[in-house]
């Protein structure tokens, strides 16, 4: 799209009154930053994005400028101004299949609710049409969750798509998404941030991606600022990217295809990145496997438990071997590695021992007993023998006596993983 | 210790002093609730809880005593005399080595520490911190940045640290980030709605499953029935507490006295994993063998329109597609004619066409990992809308290359009412069907 086609941006003033009388004026305008679809590679949507400057000249963020607005009346006029300078502004570009984002604040939402039908002659008298406005809630504490449900079927009913934004910080929780059942989640920009330096928000993020997805919802990761954070959201399978890696905010929009060889970039390194992972975890679980093969031939040919697993407990990473029984049932007790009984954890005393513990609901035993002969393995978890997060390979066999039994192994996560074995987290690092 | 200080708990009275002056006198008491460790079937631990009566004999929950007590320092003291009254309480029950969950509101945690020392206190009934477990109630907190200083305090200390909450309100994955608890607690509302609402049932197994990755251990509280702790034990909890298994008392029963009702349990969660899973064979089986001979069809050189027309038919069809080696679509999608007219508008920015490019998803990558097996995803909502599908997918060769064959199926009506229940069971297993031959 070119800028030429197209009338110049619109600008407004707004004015308030402050609480002691004094009167403050900002230049407002709108930004648009595009939201990508990573399996369509252009924009399917723009947030539409406030920006004001005082009288002097100073940009002014938009929390500011909102704190200017005493809450109710006036705090609503000024949101319903920003929302109608946004959706004219998006028509002069003439886009006619897009998204347009729009913030609303759950006061907001739920104080417009009852002073009339504002947003839907707005959007009429405008030309837009309500499906293809994303109306985006942000994460803001609301004391009654109920009257925000209702506020947010006003736009549904209109025929919005309903936004959750900042998912997994403060206020923007589980509930709000039973409650408001949204049709996109856009994840908190905190989480995409420290995806790529922490390993356990790297760890929990592709869960968090799945079980939005699971919730019915498109999930979309805002706030992608490096090449990193872009290849973690696409390992966790987001639908929609926003960033500024993508294309920063601006009163124009970029056009469709601009970051159309940037996602075949990311594509081709995501899956170079994830061959590479897999050779390494698969390089680095291999002696575990073996010895746990080797343990398994000597327990079916009759070797003690103590005696068939000293190899395998003498691996670096090996905490702990246990046997279990075809009815789920742990035989005899855990056989601890040495250099994990003296670190043992005095917090966790209460869970052991765990000789005669049941753990048929378990998904290692589970899967070990519904696939005998094969090595099983777990995600990292922790265990409730503790204290260390651990991943656990699991093997059913025949015991001598025909009996199935099958045997464990916790190895240490950590340990086994280093620094560099988290997909996506040691790419940040130079 | 002698027979007869186990008998009762130590009761204590708290004052408050009224707007006008009034005195309120409220005799506090220690009531506690077992936590059942499910893989050992017996208490790990007891959460105490206060229970309030003015002297007219009235009844107050901890939370109604807690608002009688005017904000700042009379609710701290308050807060403080019933975490001692619970210590010393339960050092008088002597249950062996089970940790003691006391609650603690995040602004007294970071408020409190200049009124003594929380370890001096543990010190003096002769309780060991290891076996102090600190719950950290969902109450959002001004400023969120001190609260891991407090929570640190206690960590070193040798407590365990407890989100409680999880999942409503301000009780939020940011917290875990920030404050790395060793046990989470889930928030009693979703314990009361995996059992109504399948969205919260699908997405329950889900949330146990990341909070294990975040390395804590997962306590589901609040259950009261048996098809709430079915959920909790199909999801995957290690952790379990509620009425239904016992209710708070201020002496809590013997250890054992749920093995009958784990055994339950247990034989009751064996019986409905069998029935879904042969549930789920038996509607899948006609999509299967569709896709299956739509396989075979466009192995044999069959027009692509053609091939997938039984599949299409199918009730719960809603789409099939064919996607290239590189993962991007190969002309548009085949829909299924009822399915057309019920297109939702507000996502057609998403809809797939020729090239969109598939190569990340799950259901392609797996596919094509393990040429001729059928993969089935996780319900989740497809970019084509507007409803949650799982989608089959199956790779091929056809003229010396790999393609995909997909096939959206609606998860609504494939489940049913019928399988909302076990359904967390299938998205853990979702994946891989080996048990499913295909050509």
């Amino acid at each position: 799209m070119n800028t030429g086609d197209h009338a110049p941006p619109r600008a407004e003033e707004y004015c308030v009154e402050g609480e002691r009388g004094e009167r403050h004026e900002f230049g407002l305008s709108s930004h648009f930053q595009p939201i990508y679809s990573l399996a369509h590679r252009r924009p399917v949507g723009y947030e539409g994005l406030i920006r004001a400057t005082d009288a002097s000249g100073r940009q002014v963020a938009p929390g500011e400028l909102f704190s200017k607005a005493p809450q109710g009346k006036e705090r609503v006029r000024l949101d319903r101004q920003c929302r109608t300078l946004h959706v004219r502004n998006f028509q002069r570009f003439g886009n006619a299949r897009s998204w347009l984002f729009l913030n609303v604040d759950p006061h907001v939402a739920a104080e417009g609710l009852k002073s009339g039908p504002f947003f839907s002659q707005m959007l009429r008298s405008s030309g837009l049409p309500a499906h293809r406005v994303g109306v985006e809630l942000i994460e803001m504490p609301f004391e009654d969750e109920k009257r925000l449900a209702a506020a947010i079927e006003h736009y549904r009913e209109l025929g919005c798509l309903i936004v959750i934004d900042d998912f997994g910080a403060g206020y923007s929780n589980f509930d709000r998404i039973w409650r408001l059942k949204p049709d996109v989640v856009k994840i908190d920009r905190e989480m995409t941030r420290r995806v790529t330096v922490e390993p356990l928000a790297r760890r929990m993020f592709t869960g968090i991606v799945s079980l939005l997805h699971e919730a019915g919802a498109i999930v979309c990761v805002e706030g992608i600022e490096t090449e990193a954070e872009a290849l973690c959201a696409t390992d966790a399978d987001a639908d929609l990217m926003q960033g500024d890696y993508f294309s920063p905010s601006s009163p124009e929009l970029p056009s469709e295809n601009a970051c159309y060889d940037l996602f075949a970039r990311l594509i081709a390194g995501h899956r170079a990145d994830n061959a590479e992972f897999q050779n390494r975890q698969h390089a680095r679980l291999q002696p575990y496997l073996a010895a746990l093969k080797n343990a398994v031939q000597d327990l079916s040919l009759g070797a003690g438990f103590p005696q068939a697993v000293p190899v395998l407990l003498k691996l670096p990473c090996t905490h702990r071997c246990y046997l279990i029984g075809a009815d789920g049932l742990q035989i005899g007790a855990d056989v601890e590695a040495e250099r994990n009984a003296r670190a043992h954890d005095r917090r966790f005393e209460p869970v052991h021992p765990t000789e005669g513990a049941d753990w048929q609901t378990k998904s290692y035993f589970r899967s070990a007993i519904e696939a005998p002969g094969k090595v099983q393995i777990t995600r990292p978890y922790l265990s409730v023998a503790g204290p260390k997060l651990c991943v656990t390979l699991t093997f059913a066999f025949e015991a001598p006596d025909g009996s199935q039994k099958v045997l464990c192994a916790d190895v240490d996560f950590a340990a086994l993983a280093g620094d560099d074995l988290m997909f996506g987290v040691a790419r940040s690092k130079p | 210790m002698t027979a007869r200080d186990l008998a009762a708990s130590h009761p204590d009275t708290f004052f408050v002093e009224g707007v006008g002056g009034t005195r309120s006198e409220f005799r506090l008491s220690s009531h506690f609730q077992p936590i059942f460790s499910f893989a050992h079937r017996r208490p790990v631990g007891y959460e105490g809880l206060i229970r309030g009566t003015d002297p007219s004999g009235k009844a107050y929950l901890a939370t109604e005593l807690l608002a009688k007590a005017p904000a700042g320092v009379a609710r701290m003291q308050l807060d403080r005399q019933c975490r001692a009254l619970h210590v010393g309480n339960f050092q008088r029950l002597g249950v062996g080595d089970g940790w003691l969950f006391l609650n603690v509101d995040p602004f007294i945690a970071v408020q409190g520490q200049q009124f003594g020392s929380f370890a001096q206190m543990l010190e003096q009934n002769g309780l060991a911190p290891h076996r102090v477990a600190v719950e950290l109630i969902e109450t959002p907190f001004e400023d969120e940045r001190r609260l891991p200083a407090a929570v640190e305090h206690y960590r070193e200390i040798g407590c365990l640290i407890v989100i409680d909450d999880f999942g409503a309100g301000y009780s939020n994955f940011d917290r875990i980030w920030r404050l790395k608890p060793d046990v989470v607690k889930i928030d009693r509302e979703m314990t009361r709605r995996v059992t109504v609402e399948p969205l919260a049932r699908r997405m329950f197994t889900g949330i146990v499953a990341v909070l294990h990755e975040a390395g804590a251990l997962v306590c589901v509280e609040g259950i009261e029935n048996e098809a709430e702790a079915l959920c909790a034990t199909d999801a995957d909890a290690d952790l379990m507490q509620g009425n239904y298994f016992v209710r708070p008392a201020e002496k809590p029963p013997a250890e054992n006295a749920c093995d009958d009702l784990f055994a339950r349990l247990l034989k009751g969660f064996r019986a409905e994993i069998a029935e879904f899973n042969e549930q789920r064979r038996t509607r899948l089986r006609p999509y299967i063998a569709a896709l299956a001979d739509a396989v075979l069809a466009l192995s044999g050189g069959v027009d692509r329109s053609q091939a997938v027309r039984a599949l299409l038919e199918l009730d719960c069809t809603e789409r099939c597609y064919l996607v290239a080696a590189d993962g991007s679509q190969i002309g548009a999608c085949a829909e299924a004619g009822r399915n057309v007219g019920a297109r939702d508008r507000r996502l057609k920015p998403m809809r797939p066409a020729t090239g969109t490019n598939w190569q990340t998803k799950p259901f392609f990558r797996r596919a094509i990992e393990a040429p001729g097996k059928v993969q089935i995803t996780r319900p989740y909502l497809s970019a084509a809308g507007p409803k949650v599908c799982v989608t089959l997918s199956y790779a091929l060769s056809l003229n010396g290359s790999y393609h995909v064959l997909c096939a959206d199926l609606d998860f609504g009506a494939l489940a049913g009412d019928g399988l909302a229940l076990g359904l967390a069971q299938a998205a853990r297993d979702a994946g891989d069907m080996d048990d499913f031959s295909a050509p």
